[in-house]
């Protein structure tokens, strides 16, 4: 049984870690402050007009704040990107510690957006909350791209946020991965069935032919009298990395 | 003159059986103790006597033609037939249960070099398998609560001891992995070496099953068995106990001490292999040499029950209680258990990527 419960706790920690890491990844607006400006109902708010925008053109917009980072902002956006936007060909990334921020603009948002701009928009006096200061920031930097990309707008700008609409997510795509996390999880039940089953067999079954004769060596008589390692040729494989080609960053 | 032998107590004349706790010979009538080389002394003259009282219970030679492979012979204290097949060497008396050994069985070619002698009794073995059922609840109920054991009894095992040194040699065929990345691409470099390592390495004391009758995976699922304690065989330790001599001769236990002489040896040698990501054996040989066979007899207690019409044997071993055997499962529940615990852990799974991810 305790050999059970190590393989369901270790089934368990990979799935959780599974579920946490893509939960993470998938993430546009992540507000880890001390404060948390933003709470985790607008967040999930937030996300899904983002979502939106990231479905539609491939573009993502992502923002980060925690009261610091470790190093320097514009080396922590290189990481986070690489780290949990690494799908995106295209995107921006706003970070924010308690003193400084950091606009991060990857492929075409270079040729369309402004960091000034942004910068105004989200840090505008008028906004009381963060949460009005970020939808501010997302539809406006989504207005943009979906201008730039098909020259039609996604939505108009008013002075005060637009109320949001946490209906517009790609209902198939959200099918479709709850069929899959099914699935996945269908299939681990099984596995552990499986392991469960075998575990109680071999408890079951102690008469077993013995493969070798360890325990009759004599300790210490194991004298190597030849000895050779011969290199014969080597492999190389190599695997492309999704990154981005035309990613700058301006502050 | 007699063929049997039985120790009796040189104080009241009682069969006197060798006693593992004590490892005496014990009086179970006047609970005297007497030591090994005082019960075969006292036997020996006895059995002087004996030979000119009892001439007339010569086992009949000519009856034993028309069994093969069975040999009659007849109980010194109360003249009862005792039939068995001709490699047991101790067995009981079927009338009046007194230990006998049979003479001869022991002489020449068939005596064996080495003996250990019991360590635990029949009642350590009753506890061990007790222990050995409890705590499995996939076992049937009705074999638990129902499980009467038919029979225990305390054998000697027939064994060959192999002593030898190997000289073995293996190539293997072994793999170092270096990964790095640029830019653009994630690299993996596998470089490939063939690895050669030849050496010596002595064995001590390899045993092979010696009888047809024990089944020689049961007798290996028991080892090992310390040799530190076996002492030179006398026929006195075999009181109380059933034994047989060899039926597999030398030569047909040799290749299966081969067999695992060359996995031991070549495992030793994978072993040396160190500092690459995987290692696999191409070929490999060895070449015994110094090899001595020893022949010692080793304790086994083996239990005997029934279970729905199918006989199942447990065994443990008489030196260090290692139990072993197959015990049969609950199907119904084992797989009623899996399934409830392939939809919890499905379950539970479910819930987390819900709640994590929509």
């Amino acid at each position: 049984m305790k050999r059970l419960s190590k393989i369901l706790g270790v089934l368990l920690a990979m799935t959780i870690m599974l579920c946490t890491s893509t939960a993470f990844a998938t993430e546009y607006v992540f507000d880890e402050s001390n404060e948390q400006y933003i709470t985790a109902n607008e967040s999930n708010e937030l996300d899904a007009v983002a979502k939106n925008y990231r479905d539609k053109y491939g573009f993502g917009i992502y923002y980060y704040y925690s009261n610091q980072v470790n190093g320097d902002l514009v080396s922590f956006c290189e990481d986070y990107w690489q780290k949990y936007c690494k799908n995106d060909e295209n995107g921006i990334l706003l970070a924010l510690t308690d003193d400084s921020y950091y606009v991060y603009l990857v492929g075409d948002a270079n040729n369309v957006l402004n960091e000034d701009a942004i910068w105004s928009t989200f840090s505008d006096p008028k906004w009381t909350y963060y949460y009005d200061a970020v939808c501010a920031y997302i539809e406006y930097v989504g207005e943009a791209m979906a201008t730039y990309y098909d020259g039609n707008t996604v939505s108009t700008p008013t002075d005060e946020p637009q109320p949001v609409d946490s209906t517009t997510p790609d209902n198939e795509d959200e099918g479709t991965n709850k069929l899959i996390y099914i699935g996945g999880s269908v299939l681990l039940g099984v596995f552990a069935a499986f392991i469960f089953i075998k575990s109680v067999k071999s408890k079951h079954k102690t008469v077993n032919k013995k493969s070798s004769a360890n325990d009759y060596v004599i300790p210490g008589s194991l004298n190597i009298t030849q000895s050779y390692e011969a290199f014969l040729y080597k492999n190389v494989t190599k695997t492309e990395k999704q990154q981005n080609n035309n990613q700058q960053a301006k502050k | 003159m007699s063929t049997l032998t039985e120790y009796k107590c040189p104080n009241c004349g009682g069969a006197v059986e060798f006693n593992s706790t004590t490892q005496t010979m014990k009086c179970p009538f006047c609970d005297s103790e007497f030591s090994v080389e005082a019960v075969e002394e006292a036997s020996k003259a006895e059995q002087n006597i004996s030979d000119n009282e009892i001439s007339w219970n010569e086992p009949n030679a000519d009856w034993g033609n028309e069994q093969d492979g069975m040999k009659v012979y007849y109980c010194n204290s109360c003249g009862g037939e005792i039939i068995c097949d001709e490699t047991t060497t101790a067995t009981k008396c079927p009338y009046c249960d007194n230990q006998v050994t049979m003479k001869g069985a022991f002489t020449g070619d068939f005596r064996p070099d080495l003996i250990i002698p019991f360590k635990l009794d029949k009642k350590a073995a009753k506890d061990a398998y007790k222990k050995f059922v409890s705590g499995k609840p996939f076992l049937p109920k009705d074999f638990t609560s129902n499980n009467h054991i038919d029979e225990i009894k305390g054998v000697y095992v027939p064994e060959w001891l192999f002593d030898c040194t190997a000289d073995a040699s293996a190539m293997f065929e072994a793999t170092q992995v270096r990964r790095w990345s640029d830019n653009q691409y994630n690299y993996t470099e596998t470089s490939h070496y063939n690895v050669m390592r030849a050496g010596s390495l002595a064995f001590s004391g390899i045993p092979v099953d010696g009888s047809t009758k024990m089944d020689d995976d049961l007798m290996e699922s028991i080892e090992p068995f310390n040799l530190n304690d076996a002492v030179d065989f006398k026929t006195a330790y075999l009181a109380g106990y059933l034994s047989d001599k060899y039926d597999v001769g030398i030569e047909q236990s040799t290749p299966r001490a081969n067999e695992r002489i060359k996995a031991s040896a070549v495992d030793a040698m994978r072993k040396t292999v160190q500092g690459y990501n995987s290692v696999m054996e191409k070929s490999s040989g060895i070449n015994v040499y110094n090899g001595t066979v020893k022949y010692a007899l080793y304790p086994v207690w083996l239990l005997n029950t029934t279970y729905n019409g199918e006989k199942k044997t447990f065994a443990m071993n008489g030196q260090t209680g290692k139990m072993v055997g197959d015990l049969p499962i609950n199907k119904g529940k084992l797989y009623s258990v899996a399934a409830a615990i392939g939809v919890g852990v499905t379950a539970v799974l479910g819930a987390l990527s819900y709640f994590l991810l929509f």
